[in-house]
């Protein structure tokens, strides 16, 4: 279950640095604090075998090919804290897999940090799909006489990669200033698997289109402090770019002469700038009042070049130019005061302002031409939240929050008649402490959104769309959660969560989604030298959507199960053995009034892990592992290949995406040296 | 269509020049394990008086410990065991633990919520601490101590190895959706809770990193941004109209299967896209992606064609 990061996820998921992060500049800022921890040098040498080919059990680190892999992973950490707290930390790991990470930092506490990292993180999907492509392209084969396309395919992984490059740091000016930058770079390539068809017509194929992208990232923030008050601005700059072209072509396989076949012209996501400042700022008024607040800014534009497809003359005559030349605005801003006004009494308040305005002329050019035919849908609004809040210190060492939450949305662009909506949310946590063994805690909520309702007499699709974010719905929320410390060896803990949306002021649409879920914990330390965690989860949901003439109902039921013990076989820690087991099922069925036969969609995942370590001498430790995965899912979606007409799918060309069965096997060894 | 797959030959050489360094590096690498013993038994004779009934052995341990953290470093006059630029000595233990180690930092019994959280804020109010007065955190009575330990080895000072392990010590829940088939990479190691949410508090909804939902998923997901010339309102609205980030049993971690999923808002009883379900389960609309299986570019399109985001 690798809840633990255990030995065994240090030797089955590589992947695992602590200090990466993906994100950029919202992350936690780098830090100029030293590495914890003892010096140390350290190489391990890993060996790993998968019995049969599978995506499943690593696929986000890989290997996914049957076979063996050998990796190295280095570890080096250097102090020279009582002269002049410098510090070197080099760490690779997983180098001569397809997932390498390296960081290097180097710094000095209290004076700078800075850090260079790369990784390859892959993502795999699927193996070996077929297609009736040539090679790594999308063209279709020249066939001759009497051959067919269903015998000319070739196959393709659906995955991709992100390669990514990072410098980090941060420069310490004084005790109050500070200082960070982080500068990243990310290229994406693989394939994607995407689909062409025109249900109209009953026609259409998937293919695996070609990713080929890059983000570059930059952000800078300058940082102040004092205990009395506290800011922070800064400067984000995001790009991204198609390192090919934003558009490819893809052949028709449904083409009537198949060797002078239609040729699709489709798009890729098209690049845009982001830029954005923002500022925030802490302020005690007084040791029992405080006041934070922040400020975003930003803008989103595109002026990528609009695609020449000229099937859609209309739409490009009425687009002047060459590029939408669209900018998104968006202006946040938040401020939140707290007041104590005695020991055991205190009071919180929030506003928030968040407002987006688009500025494309171009969709004026096109909603003038095409009215809502071919609206652009774009999507501004402004937004008002307000909260207020009572925190109360109760007898018994409880603490019971009570309040209230309202919202104000102002969409622009929308249908007259359903410009705002309006919510309305009381809630209440109570939290308590009962003595030094257990705890529990009591939170619910309830609120209204008022927006539109939606009946069922609609004729136009376009018009009276239903739309969850318009929607009129009541939602309630409940969670029940304790913990228990039942001895001094054994914890446990229980939580059950309720929540409802109910849409039933609408006749269409999504008119009620439930969801429970009980879990349940329990983490065991009889003595020194054993360990054992426990979780298990059943939840159930509910989702009730109403058409015209139809009803629908999609249950759905999952458990899941998760035990690990872990203990040392020698007293002096020389040797450990340990072991975690996962188990989860899901049902989902889905009733239509209709009588259609759906058939429930079962996912089953069994998997067991052994591990072990031992130090076999002061710098050497070998470590063993054994995972076995069972992992089946029965989906009436998936299986379709690339013979059309079958199952009445009509003439689309699928790709197989596969229907799991499989039981995969993994032996991971590994030797650990320390200089 | 294949990516270029570099990470086998850049690691090679990685690997060479890292061995170089690997070998300088274990020559400097020994640690005077006499000065240290030394310099604890200094700080034991320090605080002895008034310990005499604690553990001298447990307490070695946790000032060694003490003594690899950030937060003992001599030469840092910001660090409790800091020395000043005049030489001087600074607080040591006394800095957190009183003067008179009026307090242990054992929560409910020697020491408050408030009282730890002052503690800390003392010299860590600012970066992402910033708004920890009034966050979710703060008002759920929780200390600084419940996640973190101060003499601990990991990087943060985490109390647990890893995020996922303390997040969801609190968070049960979550521990059954990293285990679900679809799920962010999180149990894999290759991502951290803090990378969207930042505990310590924000003024954004759920502790969000990012001023919005979407704009914490654009940080990875940049190419989602747009803006479109063809936009799909609900996705504009929040990514979490259709998606669970934080694990599903649906494919692409979606609230639903992906034909019932879309047909939650888009139904008539024009033929198509049909009432809530087609006739047939085996039907194009139902089968493979769903409804995707056309509408490929759900997220948004900039192609002329891209009204119904079919290309």
């Amino acid at each position: 279950m690798d809840l633990k990061h255990n030995r065994v996820s240090q030797l089955l998921f590589l992947g695992v640095a602590g200090g990466f992060t993906s994100v950029v500049w919202a992350a936690t800022p780098p830090s100029t604090a030293i590495t914890p921890g003892p010096e140390k040098s350290e190489v391990e040498v890993q060996m790993l075998y998968l019995n049969k080919d599978s995506v499943r059990p690593n696929r986000y680190l890989g290997p996914v090919k049957e076979g063996e892999e050998l990796s190295v992973n280095i570890e080096i950490v250097q102090k020279n804290e009582k002269k002049d707290n410098r510090f070197t930390h080099l760490q690779v790991q997983g180098a001569g897999t397809n997932h390498p990470y390296l960081r290097a930092r180097v710094g000095e506490q209290g004076n700078y940090s800075a850090q260079v990292e790369y990784r390859e993180r892959p993502k795999y999907q699927y193996l070996d799909l077929k297609a009736p492509f040539a090679g790594n392209s999308l063209l279709l084969p020249q066939l001759q006489a009497g051959e067919q396309l269903t015998g000319n395919t070739d196959s393709f992984d659906i995955m991709h990669k992100r390669a990514i490059t990072r410098l980090s740091g941060q420069k310490v000016f004084d005790p109050q200033w500070r200082m960070n930058l982080v500068v990243n770079r990310e290229d994406k390539t693989g394939n994607d698997l995407q689909g062409f068809g025109s249900w109209f017509n009953r026609t259409g194929f998937q293919m695996p289109a070609s990713i080929n992208q890059r983000t570059d990232q930059v952000g800078v923030s300058l940082e102040y402090f004092t205990p009395k008050m506290q800011g922070r601005i800064g400067y984000n700059l995001s790009q991204f770019r198609q390192l090919d072209n934003n558009y490819f072509f893809a052949q028709d396989p449904n083409s009537a002469n198949i060797n002078a076949p239609d040729t699709k012209m489709l798009s890729l996501a098209p690049e845009n700038n982001f830029y954005q400042f923002n500022g925030s700022l802490a302020y005690s008024i007084s040791n029992v009042t405080k006041i934070s607040t922040e400020l975003d800014i930003a803008r989103a534009e595109q002026d990528d070049e609009i695609v020449r497809d000229i099937t859609f003359d209309d739409v490009l005559t009425a687009l002047s130019g060459d590029s939408l030349n669209a900018k998104l605005d968006t202006t946040r801003f938040g401020v939140r005061a707290t007041h104590r006004l005695s020991q055991g009494i205190m009071l919180r308040a929030n506003y928030r302002y968040d407002d987006r305005n688009s500025k494309r002329h171009q969709y004026n050019n096109l909603q003038s031409e095409f009215g809502t035919l071919r609206d652009t849908r774009s999507h501004d609004y402004t937004r008002h939240t307000a909260d207020l809040d009572a925190n109360l210190s109760l007898f018994g060492n409880s603490n019971l929050l009570v309040g209230a939450k309202f919202a104000n949305i102002d969409r622009t662009k929308e249908l007259s008649d359903r410009n705002d909506t309006q919510e309305a949310t009381a809630h209440m946590r109570l939290r308590s402490r009962w003595g030094s063994k257990l705890s529990t805690g009591i939170k619910g909520s309830y609120g209204q959104r008022t927006g539109s309702t939606y009946e069922d007499n609609i004729t136009s699709n376009n018009e009276a769309l239903r739309k969850y974010h318009l929607a009129s719905v009541d939602r309630s929320q409940a969670v029940l959660d304790a913990t228990w410390s039942a001895l001094d060896s054994l914890a446990l803990g229980i939580e059950i969560s309720w929540k409802e949306d109910d849409y039933t002021k609408s006749e269409l649409g999504l008119t009620n989604d439930q969801r429970l879920a009980t879990t349940i914990t329990a983490d065991y330390f009889p003595s020194t030298r054993l360990s054992g965690t426990f979780f298990a989860t059943l939840e159930d949901g509910t989702r009730k959507q109403a058409g015209i003439t139809e009803q629908l109902k999609h249950d759905m039921t999952t458990y899941t199960f998760g035990l690990s013990g872990k203990g040392k076989v020698t007293a002096d820690g020389r040797w450990n053995l340990g072991s975690d087991i996962i188990v989860m099922t899901s049902d989902i069925d889905i009733k239509a009034s209709s009588g259609a036969n759906y058939s429930t969609l079962k996912s089953n995942l069994k998997e067991l892990r052994l591990y072990g370590d031992w130090l076999a001498k002061e710098n050497l430790t070998l470590k063993l592992a054994y995972v076995v995965q069972d992992y089946k899912e029965a989906d009436w979606a998936l299986g379709y290949g690339i013979t059309p007409n079958a199952n009445n799918t009509s003439q689309y060309w699928l790709m197989g995406a596969p229907v799991y069965d499989e039981t995969i096997q993994m032996v991971v060894g590994s030797l650990a040296y320390r200089f | 269509m294949q990516p270029k797959l570099w990470s086998k030959k850049l690691s090679h050489i990685l690997l060479a020049s890292l061995a170089t360094l690997l070998f300088f590096s274990s020559q400097a690498n020994a640690a005077d394990a006499k000065q240290i013993a030394e310099e604890i038994e200094q700080e034991l004779r320090l605080v002895q008086p008034l310990l005499s009934d604690r553990h001298e052995a447990d307490l070695r341990a946790h000032i060694g410990l003490m003594y690899e953290s950030p937060h003992a470093v001599e030469s840092d006059p910001r660090t409790p065991a800091g020395f000043a630029k005049d030489g001087k000595v600074t607080m040591m233990c006394f800095a957190c633990h009183g003067t008179n180690f009026e307090h242990f930092f054992k929560l409910g019994e020697d020491v408050t919520s408030n009282t730890v959280n002052s503690t800390c804020m003392g010299c860590h109010a600012g970066g992402d601490r910033m708004h920890w007065s009034g966050g979710p955190h703060e008002l759920g009575n929780m200390a600084c101590i419940d996640c973190h330990r101060m003499h601990n080895k990991n990087e943060r000072l985490l109390r647990t190895t890893t995020q996922l392990e303390l997040c969801t010590s609190c968070h049960l829940e979550r521990r059954s959706d990293f285990n679900r088939p679809n799920h962010h990479p999180v149990k894999e190691g290759q991502l951290v809770c803090t990378e969207c949410h930042n505990p310590h508090g924000t003024l954004t909804p759920t502790l969000l990193r990012g001023s919005d939902v979407n704009e914490t998923c654009y940080q990875c997901h940049a190419e989602k941004r747009g803006p479109f010339m063809w936009e799909h309102e609900p996705v504009r609205e929040a990514c979490i109209n259709c998606h669970n980030p934080h694990g599903s049993v649906n494919p692409a971690m979606l609230n639903s299967r992906p034909a019932q999923l879309c047909q939650s808002c888009h139904l008539t009883d024009n033929a198509h896209p049909g009432d809530v379900m087609g006739n047939s389960p085996n039907e194009v609309m139902q089968v493979g992606k769903g409804c995707v299986n056309c509408h490929s570019q759900v997220h948004g399109s900039n192609h002329p064609g891209g009204s119904f985001f079919r290309q």
